[in-house]
């Protein structure tokens, strides 16, 4: 048996710390416990228990008195100044919770985000390969290929997923998401542990099914599953094994695997396909050695094809044309997936910009609170004067000051950081609902989630801290205790402070603003296609041959309009096939292909510019293709009808051409697109029938829904019905952008709390202090609005100032984010007046009302203090 | 003339105790293992250095470094042994205990 060793990061960590005079027995010990019984955990805790100050290096004479003593004066002290004001500790400790707690729930997400697929064993040897570099879909043989032709990979399996499938077990028929099929390969590459059946035999059958503990679990309870048999889709699975859930950090989350053998002797094609690859480097070769085989696979298998489509000369001609393509079969680390090829992923796709966003945006609240406690006690510090003052002629140094006052800000950023745990606490199930993770208490108390916070609570101790500590300590002790310390009256980088405050306050809220007009913009499209009225079938396959009267029956009922079918749904996402133009030269062309059935014009009021539709009675017809303008111009063609397109052998005729209309998210350009004619009698043409599209009369589905759902399952006995309504399809498109706006907003709005705070402290102070003036000058016969104007003035110019900066950032900002949208609204004044509006009444507001007390107090209360 | 008063915690006590009866071989380990076959108490590695470091620091115990081994990870020991004052703080702790053991009124001890 291989001898366990103890961590050695923890034993680093014991060498780093410990005193020599202890180091040695101490880690004799502890190895001496450790080959007694080999426990990492316990050798870890162990350690921790040593973490004592007597044993920390450098700490001599930590346990004399004198120091200990110190320590607590200064918690005693600190203690006392914050229960002194209570409203301004209150205030800071508010402040900075909020602020703490966004940073933390941030620092869990981007954790979780980093996290992804780390749990796979030798996960870092593990690619995913991608047709040129970003192709999902890689061709059937490839794995084949790769096992049989690339000696650097150890392993290969080719399977695809993540889709539903329509379980029947005894008497439960339910539809069970989380499906992938696999080859007998896919456990060499990903080592699943297996809680029951053999892991090398588990796919090797080709009616075998595997199961993850969870569903086992659903359908058998506590009975062993193997050898039991699933119904999945109509045919007869047998369940050879179990194997542990994953987690959910993964970019490919899948609950069952359905055994898939390919038939190596069939004909494949090398340039599309639609299963995904992925494969396992051996342990001693490196990635660039990979890379270069598959490339060289790829000129081999892909490249005749490519060249008998687009009729070049040579594989070297073809890739001078395209110098920016990555002509090879690309490997993809799968632990890059989530964040750095999120289109990869069959899970929520992660997005690295957002996380980066998001981190500068909670650095930048926790900066704006802890502005509050800086602006706060250097604004406060005369109060302290006298305090420093004795302290310095007793012979306190300058150092010990500074460490006074850094123990007075930590004493605040730890109870800030408590009440921060309890708040993050509460909001992590709103916080998961925006993030689309599903969070728990666990992954906020994971070790490296405290260990940052502890980070956190250094560094926010010592941003708040430090200026502060430094103003006070820095004070002249005859001044101080004489009285005759003088603040000044302005203070630059006080108000600067302000004035960074508010900018960051108004940048948040008018990017806010902007993300949900934008979005509001997108969704108010006239979309051409009746959206509320269009509702899908999937799986329209099922009905089989029996379609014609399906919707010859359903038209008949009146509140259904019209019926069609396709393969590919707009909104849903859209195949991308490759045409070559033989009058071009032979070019290629890439058109968005969809197959669709008789009166699909009708479904999605298409527009003819020129030419007619497809008959869908007439045979001759599933040679003709309709494209839109946009395919059109990209070709290059004046008149479209009549010309050929090919798609390697068949020959298509356009017919006519449609007007452009928006079948994807409108943050993209209208594609070239071809329709096709979607047969349905015969085998290939079952798939063009996946959709079964219906329009409908009627305001309110709800009317019909009961008579289509028995429609169907008179159709398809056994099988449900899965509906979706494009309107939510369509809605469901920009859900990214939704979300983001959301957590700005979120943002935005804690930012300007805890920015209101501090200016509500600071305007408190100042009328404090200018009390006598106030009220000799109300003595003087000054009316209150006069007194009132005279205060707003300053913070007013504060808040313009900041304001101004905050938008001039922000404007650069959305210019830059809204490129990305074809579809976007202008920068309108209003979008960027209306947020510096807000901050000025909100100025006001604060300064009124604080100075309105101040103003009709009555004159002898301030005045015969002294 | 008045004995000397030796103030000595719970564990310090028993740890002081277990050394005089390990003579010459306690060292850390070994003395947790003592506490928890003898007493049957479980005490981590830690609080029984911090405990030794402090009786040694009180001049109760001295110790020195024993020899290398190929266990341990190569370390060696440090062992302890009980010092004349310690003996003293030992026969002290016993004697006050007995004194005051043997000052319970009868019926009270045992079953009754």
């Amino acid at each position: 048996m291989k001898k366990r060793n103890p961590p050695k990061w923890a034993l680093r960590f014991l060498q780093f710390y410990c005193k020599d005079r202890y180091l040695e027995q101490i880690e004799g010990d502890l190895f001496e416990l450790f080959e007694r019984n080999p426990s990492t955990i316990g050798f870890i805790w162990n350690i921790i228990r040593f973490f004592r100050l007597r044993y920390m290096k450098g700490l001599d004479g930590f346990e004399q008195l004198a120091t200990l003593a110190m320590i607590k004066n200064y918690l005693k002290v600190a203690l006392r100044s914050l229960l002194k004001q209570k409203i301004y500790a209150g205030i800071n400790i508010v402040g900075l919770a909020i602020a703490l707690a966004s940073c933390m729930l941030i620092t869990t997400y981007i954790l979780h985000e980093k996290s992804y697929d780390n749990f796979f064993k030798e996960g870092d040897q593990i690619y995913r390969i991608t047709k040129n570099e970003f192709g999902s879909y890689t061709p059937p043989l490839l794995a084949h290929v790769i096992r049989e032709e690339i000696p650097q990979f150890d392993a290969a399996t080719r399977s695809s997923g993540v889709f539903e499938a329509f379980f029947e077990v005894g008497s439960k028929q339910v539809k069970q998401d989380g499906a992938i099929r696999a080859d007998q390969y896919f456990f060499d590459v990903f080592n699943i542990n297996f809680l029951k059946g053999n892991k090398e035999q588990a796919l090797k059958k080709p009616n075998s099914v595997v199961l993850s503990q969870q569903i086992a679990l659903k359908y058998f309870g506590d009975n062993s599953p193997i050898d039991e048999i699933i119904k999945i889709d109509g045919d007869n699975f047998i369940v050879t094994g179990v194997f542990e859930n994953l987690p959910r950090n993964t970019h490919y989350p899948f609950t069952y695997i359905v055994a898939d053998h390919l038939d190596l002797s069939g004909t494949y094609y090398w340039t599309g396909g639609s299963g995904i690859t992925y494969a396992k480097l051996s342990d001693n070769s490196s990635y660039a050695d990979a890379y270069k085989s598959l490339e060289k696979i790829y000129e081999k298998y892909a490249g005749p094809e490519i060249i008998t489509w687009t009729g070049y000369e040579s594989f070297e001609k073809m890739k001078e044309d395209y110098p920016n393509t990555k002509h090879v079969y690309f490997p993809h680390s799968i632990r890059s997936i989530h964040l750095d090829q999120p289109h990869l992923s069959h899970n929520e796709p992660g997005n690295k910009e957002a996380n980066n966003i998001f981190s500068i945006v909670a650095l930048g609240i926790l900066l704006i609170a802890c502005i509050n406690y800086i602006n706060m006690s250097t604004a406060r510090s005369t109060l302290r004067s006298k305090e420093v003052g004795i302290r310095k002629t007793l012979g306190s140094f300058r150092k010990q000051m500074l460490f006074q006052l850094l123990i007075e800000s930590a004493l605040i950023t730890f109870f800030a950081i408590l009440i921060a745990f309890i708040i993050s606490f509460l909001s992590l199930k709103f916080f998961s609902e925006i993030t689309l993770r599903a969070f728990n208490l666990q992954d906020m108390i994971s070790l490296e989630n405290l260990a940052f916070t502890f980070l956190l609570f250094l560094l926010t101790s010592l941003m708040a801290g430090a200026y502060p500590a430094f103003v006070i300590s820095r004070f002249n002790p005859v001044e101080a205790l004489r009285g005759t310390l003088k603040l000044k009256r302005k203070s630059y980088f006080r108000n600067g402070l302000v004035v960074f405050q508010i900018a960051a306050s108004v940048f948040l809220i008018t990017i806010s603003l902007v993300i949900y007009s934008q979005v509001d913009h997108l969704l108010n499209q006239d979309m051409k296609i009746d959206l509320h009225k269009t509702m899908v079938l999937r799986n329209g396959y099922q009905l089989g041959d029996k379609y014609d009267i399906f919707k010859q029956e359903l038209e008949r009922l009146k509140e259904i309009e019209i019926i069609s079918k396709s393969d590919r749904v707009p909104f849903m996402g859209i195949n991308n096939y490759g045409y070559t133009a033989p009058d071009k030269g032979g070019k290629a062309y890439n058109l968005d292909n969809i197959f669709a059935g008789s009166d699909f014009e009708q479904v999605f009021n298409l527009e003819l510019v020129k030419g007619r539709f497809l008959n869908p009675n007439s045979l001759l017809d599933t040679s003709k293709v309709l494209l839109n303008e946009t395919a059109v111009k990209e070709i290059g063609w004046h008149n479209a009808i009549g010309k050929k397109l090919m798609r390697d052998p068949f020959v298509y005729e356009v017919v006519g051409v449609v007007k452009d209309f928006n079948y994807q998210s409108l943050k993209q350009k209208i594609n070239p697109m071809i329709i096709r004619y979607g047969a349905s009698v015969y085998d290939i043409g079952i798939w063009h029938q996946n959709n079964i599209l219906i329009k409908y009369h009627a305001e309110d589905s709800t009317d019909f829904l009961d008579d289509l759902q028995k429609k169907w399952s008179t159709f398809v006995p056994g099988y449900p019905i899965d509906i979706s309504f494009l309107e939510e399809t369509f809605n469901k498109t920009y859900d990214g952008e939704r979300r983001f706006g959301q957590i700005f907003t979120s943002f935005s709005i804690l930012a300007l709390i805890i920015a209101t705070l501090g200016l509500f402290s600071l305007i408190a102070f100042v009328l404090q202090r200018r009390r006598k003036e106030i009220t000799i000058r109300k003595v003087f016969g000054a009316p209150a609005i006069s007194i009132i104007t005279l205060l707003s003035k300053e913070f007013s110019i504060l808040a313009i100032l900041g304001g101004t900066i905050g938008i001039s950032i922000s404007y650069y900002w959305l210019k830059e984010w809204l490129n990305d949208y074809s579809y976007r609204i202008d920068l309108k004044w209003s979008y960027l007046a209306l947020p510096l509006l807000f901050i000025l009444v909100l100025t006001w507001i604060l300064v009124s009302g604080k100075s309105y007390r101040a103003a009709i107090s009555n004159p002898s209360s301030a005045l015969k203090e002294e | 003339m008045k004995t000397k008063s030796y103030r000595l915690g719970e564990l310090e006590e028993l740890v002081l105790i277990i050394v005089a009866i390990l003579k010459d071989e306690a060292y850390g380990v070994k003395v947790m293992d003592e506490i928890q076959d003898q007493i049957g108490r479980k005490v981590n590695i830690s609080a029984v250095h911090t405990v030794l470091d402090r009786l040694e620091k009180k001049g109760f115990v001295v110790s020195f470094m024993g020899g290398a081994s190929a266990e341990r990870g190569g370390r060696r020991k440090r062992l302890f042994k009980v010092t004349a004052e310690g003996s003293k703080a030992i026969e002290f702790v016993h004697e006050t205990r007995n004194q005051l053991y043997s000052q319970i009124p009868k019926p009270a001890t045992g079953m009754g």
